[in-house]
């Protein structure tokens, strides 16, 4: 690893271990690292320090936020919206969150993902098509049925366990079991117990910080 | 097919197919982009999220569907749902914490792992208030990126987001952390807080 190179991650913020290793033995790399550090370090502290997001009269009307999202605007104002952008965190983080890129799709859980084509719907079920052809071999291969039907069973319980949906059945039985009144009410009361409150991470912290003080 | 004016006009008449079609058209938007302020926030993705969802069509409803007919057409309206959903969605988050009065709703920035030496002494200077005022000075553009950048956005993402080229992005980061370094070390050296380790060239 080359000075330039590492001079040139730590300004992108790519800090990987041989950049980190390359700036502990180069003295003049860990100059140039501490001193960007420190410089981050207090750039953050005060950012975070003056951050809030609230909103205030100054902020300008959505339709004008959404047309500076799509680069919509002429000049003159997209500069105003851009020099309030800078010192409102609302409604940078209306500009940051509202626009498309990035958007968290798949990945962060049970938004539908469209099926299309036969490949991706291979793709999803593999464990269901091994188990299916492990049971098949079974009777192709009597010699290896045991071993077979077991390497099918597991996958089938592997399959069952994966859906989310087993764990809903298994709720449902037990209440079910319970007496059915119970169940509604126990749905009412969870619902409830959810709208009226979101946990906050802050908040938590600063509670658990009171507490350990009481103690 | 209807275009989208026509179908907000449509729904704003409460038509009932109109919502439907609203609803399957703008359902994983509005869905993805209540998820994306839930994460971006730092507020775990459980139920919430539905919730969220729901309350966003309640408000998008109520008031004689006042924020519907805010729409003046200088944008998609997907753009624009996207920030109105952004308002809703802090406005539900504050509506169910009530204690949120005095703890305020911050981004998330991104935690530097590394704790550089002469920390301390920083953050002591920092009380005069120069840092501020230094980072005040930065021109409006490097001040958003700076911000978007250490909320954990990649360089490309900024470009796109302020439609400027990703080395216009560079350049800024670079300078501004530059121009701070100069303050801070210039800083250092007037008090007289100097250790070899650190010292500029």
């Amino acid at each position: 690893m080359k000075c330039a190179e590492t001079i040139n991650a730590i300004r992108h913020n790519r800090v990987t271990d041989s950049v980190q290793r390359h700036a502990e033995e180069c003295p003049d790399c860990k100059i140039f690292f501490d001193q960007h550090k420190t410089a981050e370090h207090a750039l953050l502290s005060e950012l975070k320090r003056g951050s809030s997001v609230m909103p205030s009269n100054h902020c300008p009307d959505d339709n004008l936020v959404a047309a500076y999202i799509e680069n919509n605007l002429a000049a003159p104002s997209r500069d105003k919206i851009e020099e309030h952008l800078a010192s409102c965190d609302y409604c940078l983080s209306k500009v940051n969150l509202a626009s498309d890129s990035g958007d968290i799709k798949a990945g962060a859980g049970d938004v539908p993902l469209q099926v299309s084509g036969l490949r991706s719907l291979v793709q999803k079920n593999i464990p269901i098509i091994l188990a299916t052809l492990a049971f098949a071999l079974s009777f192709v291969f009597p010699r290896y049925f045991i071993q077979c039907v077991v390497v099918a069973a597991v996958l089938g319980i592997y399959v069952a366990l994966e859906k989310s949906n087993a764990l809903t059945l298994g709720k449902i039985y037990r209440l079910w079991k319970r007496g059915q009144d119970s169940v509604a009410d126990e749905h009412i009361e969870q619902l409830k117990q959810r709208v009226k409150r979101i946990p906050i991470p802050t908040e938590r912290k600063e509670e658990e910080k009171r507490s350990d003080l009481l103690h | 097919m209807l275009t989208e004016k026509e179908l907000i006009r449509a729904c704003i008449n409460k038509d009932q197919n109109a919502w439907t079609e609203f609803h399957a058209r703008f359902n994983l938007l509005i869905t993805s982009v209540v998820r994306k302020i839930f994460f971006s926030f730092g507020f775990e993705l459980s139920g919430n999220v539905e919730d969220a969802v729901q309350y966003s069509y309640i408000a998008l409803v109520e008031n004689d569907f006042k924020r519907l007919r805010a729409f003046q057409g200088k944008s998609k309206f997907s753009t624009y749902l996207r920030v109105v959903v952004h308002n809703i969605c802090l406005d539900y988050i504050r509506k169910s914490n009530p204690g949120l009065g005095t703890v305020k709703v911050v981004p998330l920035f991104y935690e530097p792992s590394y704790t550089p030496p002469l920390i301390d002494d920083i953050e002591k200077m920092e009380e005069q208030e120069y840092l501020r005022k230094a980072i005040e000075a930065l021109p409006p553009q490097a001040k958003i990126v700076i911000k978007l950048f250490y909320s954990g956005k990649r360089m490309g993402e900024i470009a796109a987001l302020l439609h400027v080229p990703l080395g216009t992005v560079e350049s800024s980061i670079n300078r501004s952390v530059e121009k701070i370094k100069r303050i801070i070390f210039k800083q250092l050296e007037k008090t007289g807080i100097k250790e070899s380790r650190i010292s500029s060239h």
